[in-house]
């Protein structure tokens, strides 16, 4: 399983990269927080908008964090010249992808920690409530499937940091459409759609992207 | 006939839309035609000056 | 080895004669002439020969033009998965080739597509828009294939840039399945497709139909034929210069 062993070495690397230079994690918390912010005036929420607001706030703050989150994953200086030398060394490319898809859940769930009870708190909602937490967790597991297989295929690219979002929003639409009803009906919205198996949309959502990830990535990363 | 301008404006933007793809491929075709007559002039320069 | 066998040589479509070159660029010729008239009896038989429909009027007959625009977006990605799984397995440039073409024309026709549809939505339905499964998944099948587009363009090797656009070709066709299937899935403002149930279309609305789906098929074809011709010359174009270039570095 030398594979599994070179995916770990790998969350380790990215991790501890991350620990050491802690500007990028602590700044992009602070954004997710500022997001939040941001949309409580676009939706003006005071007053009774806040419900019909509040799920999509929650997943359009973690999109544009994840989106940061993703960009950073293959693009940090030192990284390139760490994935030149990874790519020549005789690792299974899968293993890569893992190691990097699992970097970036855990980074999005370190984020997630901090933000979901901020967000509980500014809008006055039951956001640690099992059906959000879920919801939450499985789209991110998508999100950060889907952003791994693009963030390697960006990296050759010119204006790489607006390509992976380019790429990587429409293929994360249904995880964000899926994941706004389930949190919709979690935090006790209306009964339309409650009988729809959102969560399960989501999580079949993580086994499509991860697939398709783990099954082109050494194409991707030749 | 009523509603007739969303009919003309939409047989106008397929048929605008065609057209200005055609040309735009046209015109890159034909900038591709002197690029290679002028690549193969070059070689042909470089066959003969080298004999 | 002289520079004539040296460009004779090349892989893919190296050319050594001016003749050669200028048979494979498009003229044109009794062909298109053809297809423009093909397109001339088409218009005819929309506006003159089929009738208005009862409760829509005139503006009925954008239809004519919207659904082949359909069929032949998701005929194009097909093609773009198909070539890209030949380049990846094969690695024939040809089939790179073909990819491109196919993927900008299918954009195209997907935008007018999406142009058709408003303009038909509007007078119909009362709204330019609405966020329903078809509309909703064919605005995300567009976004996801200029994606494929501004990504070929932004990655400089071409090599590379076949590799990876091959990668995006199967993968963002899982995004034409799911337009179909989300009509199926959740209700929805646009109609079912129709097509397919006998006898929900009577008189003369079918046949005219089938005739501007296959007018649309040809212009289709000539467009994505004109298209590869040109990214098969500039490629060869690219190699001419290395040429080029190495010769007259020595």
């Amino acid at each position: 399983m030398t594979w599994l062993r070179h995916a770990l070495v790998i969350v380790g690397k990215d991790l501890r990269r991350e620990a050491r230079a802690r500007d990028f994690a602590i700044a992009t918390i602070v954004l997710a927080l500022l997001m939040l912010l941001t949309f409580a005036f676009a939706f003006d929420v005071a007053g009774e908008h806040v419900r019909r607001a509040a799920p999509g706030i929650l997943w359009a703050t973690l999109l544009f964090a994840g989106v940061l989150v993703a960009g950073r994953t293959f693009a940090a200086e030192e990284e390139r010249g760490t994935l030149e030398g990874l790519l020549l060394a005789p690792v299974d490319r899968g293993a890569i992808y893992l190691g990097k898809f699992l970097g970036m859940v855990i980074t999005m769930g370190a984020l997630e920690a901090l933000v979901l009870p901020a967000y509980a708190a500014f809008f006055d909602v039951p956001a640690l409530a099992w059906g959000v937490l879920s919801s939450v967790a499985a789209g991110t597991v998508g999100f950060a499937a889907a952003a791994t297989l693009f963030g390697a295929i960006a990296t050759h690219a010119r204006a790489r940091e607006v390509l992976l979002p380019l790429l990587l929003l429409p293929t994360a639409s249904p995880l964000v459409i899926a994941g706004v009803r389930a949190t919709d009906v979690a935090l006790g919205g209306p009964a339309v759609g409650a009988d729809m198996p959102w969560l399960q949309l989501i999580v079949a959502g993580c086994v499509v992207y991860l697939a398709a990830g783990l099954a082109v990535i050494d194409h991707v990363l030749e | 006939m009523e509603n007739g301008g969303y009919l003309i404006a939409a047989f106008g933007a397929i048929w605008l839309g065609i057209a200005l793809y055609t040309a735009w491929v046209g015109s890159q075709t034909a900038q591709l035609r002197r690029d290679l007559s002028s690549l193969r002039d070059l070689l042909r320069d470089d066959q003969t000056t080298r004999g | 080895m002289s520079i004539e066998t040296q460009v004779r040589s090349l892989p893919g479509e190296a050319v050594a004669s001016e003749g050669h070159a200028a048979r494979r660029l498009p003229h044109p010729g009794l062909f298109d002439l053809a297809v423009a008239l093909a397109v001339l009896a088409d218009l005819y038989a929309i506006f003159a020969i089929s009738p208005a429909e009862r409760v829509q009027g005139d503006v009925f007959r954008i239809v004519y033009a919207h659904v082949p625009m359909g069929w032949l977006a998701y005929v194009a990605f097909t093609l773009v998965f198909g070539a890209s799984v030949a380049y990846l397995w094969k690695r024939r440039p040809g089939a790179d080739y073909l990819a491109r073409a196919a993927a900008e024309v299918g954009v195209l026709f997907t935008t007018l597509l999406l142009v058709t549809g408003v303009l038909y939505g509007r007078p119909v339905w009362g709204v330019w828009w609405t966020w329903d499964a078809r509309l909703t998944t064919t605005l995300v099948l567009w976004f996801v294939y200029v994606g494929y587009l501004m990504v070929r363009s932004a990655i400089a090797d071409p090599e590379r840039s076949a590799r990876i656009g091959a990668v995006l070709g199967i993968v963002a066709f899982a995004n034409v399945p799911l337009v179909q299937l989300s009509v199926t899935w959740w209700r929805t403002l646009h109609p079912t497709p129709s097509v397919t149930q006998p006898g929900a279309m009577g008189g003369t609305l079918l046949p005219i139909l089938l005739f501007s789906m296959a007018m649309f098929s040809i212009v289709f074809a000539r467009l994505v034929v004109l298209r590869l011709q040109l990214v098969r010359g500039q490629a060869e174009a690219r190699q001419l210069a290395q040429l080029v270039a190495e010769r007259t570095e020595v």
